[in-house]
């Protein structure tokens, strides 16, 4: 056979079997068209055809470990047929992802890039592994690229990573097969191994420096304490502002039309009001197992700390608080942590400040989370003996003596069914 | 059977195991709380890294016997093709079901402390519930994906192919009959095509489990097209019918009832309202506006007032929950339906009312003991002032609204509209605002820097 002819076989043979995973690239991303639901769809299409590239890719490098070995192709075609020239079917199952995310969901970062990049990378990584070690841990290195190698919220901080990884791959190919035609595999195993952990080292540090840049311009904050407690007569509030950093708190009052602020050097968050002199906080040193108790008198701009908090362990890593009110006597005061230390969601804590102890008075609140924006925090409302949790989709009743809250059902429940 | 379940776990530990281990680690750190009690609302995408595994783990059922020949071999042990099968499938389901149910017990024992105490045997198992039926259904679908081409990457072919072709095609068809459908349209045909979708490939893949595996990939192919396409239509045909029928009855039985407790915890307002069940990831719930507001008496249940809702696509503020507010005396008001400042108020006495201010509009500031409710008179020469900015700034005239009898108090108040926010209750009778005096504007500074000077305080309530 020609070269002509060996390279026609093979763009034919590419091409028939190339068809069908091109057809899914292209199909599935238009699938959720008619339903309408983009959103939901999108990361599904996403992990269907990442799926498909990394097992056709695997199949591809395990079917020329079989078989093409017996048939008189030269190194350069082989090399050039394993590698190179089914990368369009990636690309433009890649660009259609892109091109749809884009068109579909308005608002969203450019994604196409990114998705073409990464699936790059998983035919890539999957097609060097499946020949260097074997199928199986280039199905998981393929599947698994798909949770580091794409990042939603902010896709173009990804790229250099996968770039990385793109190019480590194809260093990692040449390598490989170049050693394997002397048969010196050990040392060719080891050396891909060395170089693709390279390009994931490099591609780590040039993505969190990528993120820094990114989050600096325009990321919402993911740590903080927003608190604000509004006094018992409604006429006075202090609010407390902590830097994303967790390093420092601003906090402010008013008081009969008169402002007054201070400086903390730790997270604050007011817990409750002392008449109209005061307020407590609860205030997160530096360093320490528990929670500080402080007072800040307004006028003189006083700090007073009053003890410890046991605060559990739960509660100690950063997170972002809220503050949903404290009793008419001053007691109990009733916090809001998300997300909440078992996944997503909200918890709700109890701080009893006679007994100086902070519990879990109920572990995710509600539909307070990210499917329903429109909701506000629960409203408390704060009875003889216990306080009650409502307008976030469900009551809950807190009781004062245990601080642990059960869901209770309305009347009006039983009778809607 | 031991020996089948000896052959799958030798064939398919590589998936099983991680797969195993995802779902324990998804559920013990990045969603622990649905073993507490709570019903699943809040999906991670975490959740997709035991999702992965569990596909795959299904993709690879048959791909050794579909491939080289292998089924050959298989089916001349003696041993029924119902066995393989069975085997197959028990595999799969001993991780899908075992794994969440030890999760949740590993939870119980060795979670975080103060979540432990939530956990109970019926939260425990309600909470593995949510894990165990995704991951069947998942495993099942690349089960029976992976009869008809060989290899885990053939299978992966069949599943994407058949998602298309239920997603875009079928959709596609449906949404020609989507006005004809009495109930959220693209909610049903989800569910509709997820339940006609799992069937039809059970139903197309299944067979073929049954030597199907040792004829050519076309004869396959034509059987499982065939199978696919005979359940797609006669699925739809019933289901689309039986989904307009009774689908939202079916779907939407779950009642949410938002409800606002009032402060004392005496009276509360309840706004329930129908929901549709939760897919995982998919998370299709919405939140449709109540169809009626019902006014309570906690004791007993007793419902003191309520309307329904007449008109389903005009938005209606009394609807809303977010419009209500408490006072602290345990008085609800609302902004009314209409133009104007109307404003609707319940109380436990006159139940439901609406109060017309036709020329005033109010503040959402009650008193301290939650009786009144500033209102401010306006006038068209005093709005036109405003708005155009003619000094001096109008004057806002400044009544209170008892919203226990409904009547409007004049009062002497009268404020320039500069410290018309400021005004506060200083009691339960008695309104105050601030005056200030203003320094002139400094080089490079936005605003003047301004000085309390005094207080004023006007008796409103005699």
């Amino acid at each position: 056979m020609t070269a002509a002819s060996i390279w026609h076989r093979l763009l034919w043979k590419e091409c028939r079997e190339s068809a069908a995973v091109l057809l899914v690239g292209v199909a599935l991303p238009l699938a959720a068209l008619p339903l309408n639901r983009h959103e939901e769809f999108f990361m599904p299409a996403i992990a269907l055809v990442s799926i498909t590239i990394a097992l056709w890719a695997v199949e591809r490098a395990r079917g020329l470990a079989v078989k093409r070995q017996l048939l008189p192709i030269p190194a350069l075609p082989q090399w050039l047929t394993l590698y190179i020239v089914p990368l369009p079917v990636p690309v433009i199952a890649g660009a259609f992802l892109g091109v749809a995310y884009e068109a579909f969901l308005p608002g969203h970062q450019p994604a196409a890039g990114a998705l073409i990049l990464l699936l790059c990378t998983i035919f890539l990584l999957s097609t060097v592994l499946t020949r260097v070690l074997s199928a199986i841990p280039a199905v998981f290195a393929g599947v698994l690229w798909l949770f580091f190698g794409f990042d939603a919220s902010m896709p173009e901080t990804t790229q250099y990573l996968t770039a990385c990884v793109i190019v480590g791959a194809l260093v990692c190919a040449v390598l490989w097969e170049t050693l394997a035609a002397r048969q010196r595999y050990v040392l060719g195993r080891v050396l891909v191994l060395i170089i693709l952990a390279a390009a994931l080292g490099t591609g780590g540090v040039l993505r969190t420096w990528q993120r820094t840049e990114t989050s600096e311009q325009d990321t919402p904050w993911t740590a903080g304490i927003v608190g604000g407690l509004i006094s018992p007569d409604h006429r006075s509030w202090v609010n407390c502002q902590t830097s994303d950093a967790l390093t420092e708190t601003t906090v402010s009052a008013t008081v009969d039309y008169r402002h007054y602020t201070a400086d903390l050097p730790s997270p604050a968050l007011p817990l409750a009001w002392q008449g109209k002199v005061a307020a407590l906080f609860l205030v997160w040193p530096a360093r320490g197992a528990g929670g500080e108790l402080r007072r800040w008198t307004f006028a003189t701009n006083r700090w007073e700390t009053l003890g410890t908090l046991a605060v559990p362990a739960e509660i100690r890593r950063p997170a972002m608080w809220g503050q949903l009110g404290s009793s008419p006597d001053g007691r109990y005061s009733l916090l809001l942590r998300t997300p909440s230390r078992l996944g997503k969601g909200v918890d709700c804590w109890a701080v009893d400040l006679h007994a100086r102890r902070i519990v879990l008075a109920m572990p995710d609140v509600g539909y307070y989370d990210e499917h329903v924006m429109g909701l506000p925090p629960p409203v408390a409302s704060w009875c003889a003996d216990r306080v009650l949790l409502s307008g976030c989709g469900e009551c809950i009743s807190i009781d004062y003596a245990t601080l642990h809250g059960q869901r209770v059902a309305l009347p009006a429940e039983r009778s809607a069914r | 059977m031991r020996r089948i379940l000896w052959k799958e776990w030798r064939e398919r530990w590589w998936w099983a195991v991680p797969w195993a281990l995802a779902v324990l680690g998804v559920s013990l750190f990045a969603h622990g709380q649905v073993f507490c009690g709570e019903s699943g609302v809040s999906i991670t995408p975490w959740h997709a890294l035991s999702w992965v595994p569990a596909l795959l783990c299904g993709l690879a059922a048959y791909a050794p016997e579909s491939r080289q020949a292998r089924a050959l071999f298989l089916f001349s042990r003696p041993a029924p093709w119902q066995l393989v099968l069975l085997g197959k499938v028990l595999f799969g389901l001993a991780v899908a079901v075992g794994v969440p149910l030890l999760a949740a017990l590993c939870m119980k024992l060795g979670g975080p402390a103060p979540y432990r105490a939530f956990i109970t045997p019926a939260t425990a198992l309600a909470g593995a519930w949510t894990i165990i039926w995704p991951h069947s259904l998942i495993y099942l679908f690349g089960l029976a994906c992976s009869t008809l081409l060989p290899g885990m990457a053939g299978g992966m072919l069949t599943l994407a192919g058949v998602v298309s072709l239920l997603a875009g095609v079928v959709a596609g068809l449906l949404d020609i009959v989507a006005p004809l459908l009495p109930l959220h349209y693209s909610n049903a045909v989800f569910y509709l095509l997820l339940t006609v979708g799992l069937l039809a490939v059970l139903t197309a893949g299944v067979p073929l489990a049954r030597f199907g595996l040792t004829l050519p990939v076309p004869a396959r192919l034509t059987r499982f097209t065939l199978r696919l396409g005979l359940v797609l239509v006669v699925g739809l045909g019933v289901g689309i019918p039986a989904a307009s029928l009774w689908g939202e009855e079916l779907l939407c039985r779950r009642v949410v009832t938002d409800a606002l407790i009032s402060p004392h915890g005496t009276y509360a307002i309840t706004f329930p309202g129908r929901v549709w069940p939760h897919f995982g990831y998919l998370n299709l719930t919405e939140y449709r506006e109540s169809p009626e507001v019902s006014f309570l008496r906690r004791a007993d249940g007793k419902a003191l007032a309520s309307m329904a809702k007449k008109d389903e696509d005009q938005y209606n503020p009394p609807f809303d929950m977010m419009s209500w507010h408490w006072t602290c005396d345990d008085l609800a008001y609302c902004r009314a339906t209409g133009m104007g400042e109307d404003i609707m108020v319940f109380t436990p006495e006159r139940g439901l009312t609406t109060i017309a201010l036709t020329t005033y509009s109010y503040r959402e500031m009650p008193s301290p003991n939650g009786r009144y409710l500033p209102v401010i008179e306006y006038s068209i020469p005093d709005f036109k002032r405003i708005h155009k900015k003619i000094d001096p700034v109008g004057v806002q005239n400044w009544s209170v609204l008892d919203l226990r009898t409904g009547r409007i108090i004049p009062t002497t108040l009268r404020v320039d509209v500069n410290s018309g926010d400021q005004v506060r209750w200083r009691s339960d009778t008695e309104l105050e605002w601030p005056e200030y005096t203003y320094s002139p504007k400094a080089p490079g500074k936005r605003y003047r820097e301004r000085t309390l000077i005094g207080i004023h305080v006007v008796r409103v309530v005699p």
